[in-house]
């Protein structure tokens, strides 16, 4: 017995021994999320964490400049717009490589491009640049793309904001297959090792033809919920931790003198209602009105996201070109007044259903439902209810039109202010379940709005998507509450420099670096 | 053919019907439930009804549901679980290749459940109506009253953040996750063939946690099982007559009483294990840790129809051969018992 205990105890010994916090050298630098990748695919893969990572091991033709919301150039050095924003010709660095060691240069770019329409995988958001018409290469280092229709958003579709128009090495990534990984790019890291739900591992890319990534090696680690990521942060399990942590953790990290925060000055992350502008209750524009004075956005913001969230008065968020505030604050008198206007009284209340997602915009949902719930109900004629939906079952009713009144929330593709304006208007009306494409104005939109993207004076063009933002003000289909800032939230070890999250709602692995 | 060959089969046997009942009731329910994977599958943005029609079509769901069923009952026969609708990879395969850390998470936590359990429950017997005994049950009705998500949070909180001694998840630290190439992916294992002490220290380090947590809610029943039957074999005439020849407590105990005792306790082994691996999918949540549980959470979040019959059926055949293993112990441990 007494060999027992002895071997036991120096066992004990031998594992204290090892209990101290892991901590990677200053070459290799560790991220937690909570995201996960769906497919490491360009054009079979429409989510945030997926085109991250594809982000780091790819460029694009041009890039978002950090910090800003300026084009700025990435494989292509200079870049001319045709006169009608249709034809673009973008001329390539010199010198730069694949990490195959294959030349980046105007063919390579054209059959990537052309890869990424035929492949068009259903997962994917290829459509975002399926305007193309045509690319040709007048020679080694030209690119031209004419376009089907004017488009005066292409630029930015060319950043690398949507994966699709990232660039891949002809010699070394599968032709007609969607690749899952298995690609060759022109980024500042190669991706090393994929293991799915659990790590994603980047190695730097010596003769990477820009600056140098700053850490050689990054690891992202997957954790499964918030509360994980903070314990991991907290522990020093990472050095980083991005998206995405709950306000109230952020609250409480934030008061943590070993660690540093870095919050969002902006974040294009917007949250709304949504009206079905063909149910029988919604159909009337002076309800929806209604409910755009009674909805209550500032206890959302404090009591809910605990001050993590900025109240919103259009879909456009404000630092964007042609953003303008066109809602109304709450004023419950115009509201009761134009519901008694179409005869709902005390005796007679606008019954209705508030429908959310419980899981799939974070465990706050029901909170805001609440919330928005008690608002509305302030009024004395009106009775909302709320009920909701786990997120497979919410989408697929939300596109048969069975939700009068329903939350959803935007993640832009592309950082131009029609890309927060057209989805739910003349993008995807059925799909989105707003229906308004059976709206009187519907046509009025489409014409504002295919205007605006062919008019290349970026002040004119606001000036078009303000324009639908004061019609929509009126028409009501939707109801923008507030800006999600938690998601742009980064914390790090107080030694992890450049660890921030600008407009492009991404972390600049590249650009991060350990003292 | 012995008689224990002949009661295996037997066995085997009895489980077929039960897994085609499985299979059929979960084949319905995905069904009924709402929800439309191909919606789920192409994500909410921007997907045309066209394209959603387009892809049911190409995945079989616009068939009626009986031809669905008949073509997955097939697929079956030929060992084809499908494809997930979330990956594109063969079900099964993505089964097996999370199915290790979920048996090494599995091992380690009804090894823990059966220690604590054992031994805290013959002791509360032998110190009946002591103080000890009535810690100790505070301690078993506590544990399993306990939500499994608590307790692992509230570990994560006291081990990793606040004394730091303990990761907060997952099987490896990043850096070594990175580079560590496993052979049978059970880690305890791959790490000493690999001759990595430094990773098989880290590996029992990553275990701890969620072991403890698994381990701790089955302790609490093993325990208060086991309390209950030493209770009642510690006064029967062969104990006392032990005792009366002389023998040592301690054999009294070990040799006499918990032999005996050890027999419903191994009987309701297979259905802890059940438990265990309903346990499974909340302690890999809540440590991040990659195995089969959390590979159906995340199946079933992505309405992924495919995944989630796989691992159901997958897991349902695990339990049974596991059952099937105990009444085998539990015939070799009650000679009562016979094939």
């Amino acid at each position: 017995m007494k060999r027992i205990y002895t071997f036991l105890l120096a066992g004990l010994l031998v594992l204290s021994l090892s209990l101290v916090g892991f901590a990677a050298d200053n070459d290799t630098l560790v991220i937690g999320t909570t995201d996960r990748v769906t497919e490491l695919s360009p054009a079979n893969s429409y989510d945030n964490y997926s085109w991250h990572v594809l982000r780091s091991i790819s460029d694009a033709l041009l890039k978002i400049k950090p910090k800003t919301n300026e084009v700025a150039p990435a494989l292509a050095r200079e870049w001319e717009v045709g006169p009608n924003a249709q034809v673009y010709t973008f001329h390539l660095v010199e010198g730069a490589t694949f990490t195959d060691g294959e030349p980046v240069n105007a063919e390579a770019v054209k059959w990537s491009l052309e890869r990424a329409l035929r492949l068009d995988g259903p997962k994917g958001g290829v459509g975002l640049i399926k305007m193309i018409d045509k690319i040709e290469t007048p020679d080694n280092s030209t690119v031209k793309i004419t376009l089907d229709k004017p488009n005066a958003t292409f630029l930015i579709r060319m950043t690398g904001q949507i994966a699709a128009s990232l660039i891949w090495s002809p010699k070394s990534t599968p032709e007609n297959d969607f690749a899952r990984g298995d690609l060759t790019g022109v980024g500042p890291y190669k991706l090393k090792d994929f293991t799915p739900d659990q790590s994603v591992v980047l190695e730097a890319y010596d003769d990477y033809y820009g600056e140098n990534a700053k850490t050689k090696t990054i690891i992202e680690v997957k954790y499964t919920q918030s509360a994980q990521l903070r314990s991991a942060i907290e522990a020093g399990d990472v050095d980083v931790a991005f998206r995405t942590l709950n306000p109230v953790d952020i609250k409480q990290l934030e008061e943590n003198p070993d660690l540093e925060t870095q919050s969002p000055e902006v974040l294009p992350s917007v949250r709304y209602m949504l009206f079905n502008v063909t149910d029988s209750t919604f159909k009337n524009e002076r309800v929806r009105k209604a409910i755009s004075y009674a909805v209550e956005r500032e206890t959302i913001v404090d009591q809910v996201f605990s001050g993590l969230a900025a109240p919103i008065y259009t879909m456009v968020p404000s630092p964007w070109s042609g953003s303008i505030d066109t809602f109304p604050e709450k004023d419950l008198e115009k509201a009761q007044s134009l519901l008694e206007k179409e005869g709902y009284t005390e005796d007679n209340p606008l019954e209705a259903t508030l429908w959310f997602s419980p899981k799939h915009y974070g465990t706050t949902e029901a909170d805001v439902a609440a919330v928005l719930q008690g608002s509305m109900n302030e009024l004395p004629n009106v009775d909302i209810g709320v009920q909701s939906l786990e997120w497979g079952a919410y989408s697929a009713r939300m596109g048969e039109g069975g939700f009068g009144m329903f939350l959803l929330g935007w993640y832009p593709d592309y950082l131009e202010a029609s890309n927060f304006l057209q989805p739910w208007t003349t993008g995807s009306p059925e799909v989105l379940g707003t229906f308004f494409n059976h709206h009187p104005n519907y046509e009025a939109y489409e014409r504002i709005l295919d205007t605006a993207l062919s008019t290349p004076n970026p002040d004119n063009r606001a000036a078009l998507y303000e324009a639908v933002q004061i019609l929509s003000a009126q028409d009501v289909m939707w109801i923008p509450l507030w800006s999600n800032l938690a998601q742009g939230y980064v914390i790090s070890k107080p030694n992890v420099k450049n660890a921030f999250c600008d407009s492009t709602m991404d972390i600049r692995s590249w650009l991060m670096y350990k003292e | 053919m012995s008689n224990l060959g002949q009661y295996i089969i037997k066995r085997l046997a009895t489980t077929i019907p039960m897994l085609f009942i499985l299979i059929t009731v979960v084949f319905l329910l995905l069904r009924v439930i709402p929800g439309n994977p191909v919606q789920a599958m192409l994500g909410g943005k921007n997907v045309s009804k066209e394209l959603i029609q387009e892809k049911r079509r190409e995945l079989g769901f616009d068939k009626p549901i009986y031809q669905q069923y008949y073509e997955y009952l097939s697929g079956i026969f030929r060992g084809d679980f499908g494809e997930s609708l979330r990956t594109d990879e063969p079900v099964i395969n993505e089964i097996f290749s999370r199915f290790p850390a979920t048996i090494e998470l599995a091992i380690w936590g009804m090894s823990i459940a059966l220690v604590l359990g054992v031994s805290s429950g013959v002791w509360a017997a032998v110190r009946s109506d002591t103080s000890i005994d009535h810690g100790i049950r505070i301690f078993h009705i506590g544990a399993f009253a306990v939500p499994i998500f608590w307790m692992g949070l509230m570990f994560q909180i006291v081990f990793a953040v606040s004394l730091g001694w303990l990761p907060v998840g997952n099987r490896l630290n990043a850096l070594s996750m990175a580079t560590f190439e496993p052979i049978t992916k059970i880690y305890i294992i791959d790490t000493l063939l690999k001759g990595r002490i430094d990773l098989f220290i880290e590996t029992i380090k990553h275990l701890i946690l969620p072991a403890l947590t698994l381990g701790i809610i089955q302790a609490g029943l093993l325990g208060r099982i086991t309390r209950a039957n030493m209770l009642e074999i510690i006064d029967l005439d062969y104990v006392k007559t032990a005792r009366a020849k002389g023998l040592k407590e301690r054999i009294v105990i070990f040799k006499h009483s918990l032999r005996n005792a050890l027999i419903p306790i191994v009987t309701v082994l297979g259905l802890q294990f059940a438990i265990l691996m309903g346990g499974a999918v909340l302690t890999e949540t809540v440590y991040s840790w990659p195995g089969v549980a959390r590979f159906l959470i995340r199946s079933v979040d992505a309405r992924d129809y495919p995944a989630i019959q796989g691992s159901i059926i997958f897991i349902a055949i695990f339990i049974s051969l596991i059952n099937l293993i105990v009444d085998v112990i539990y015939a070799q441990l009650d000679p009562r018992v016979r094939y």
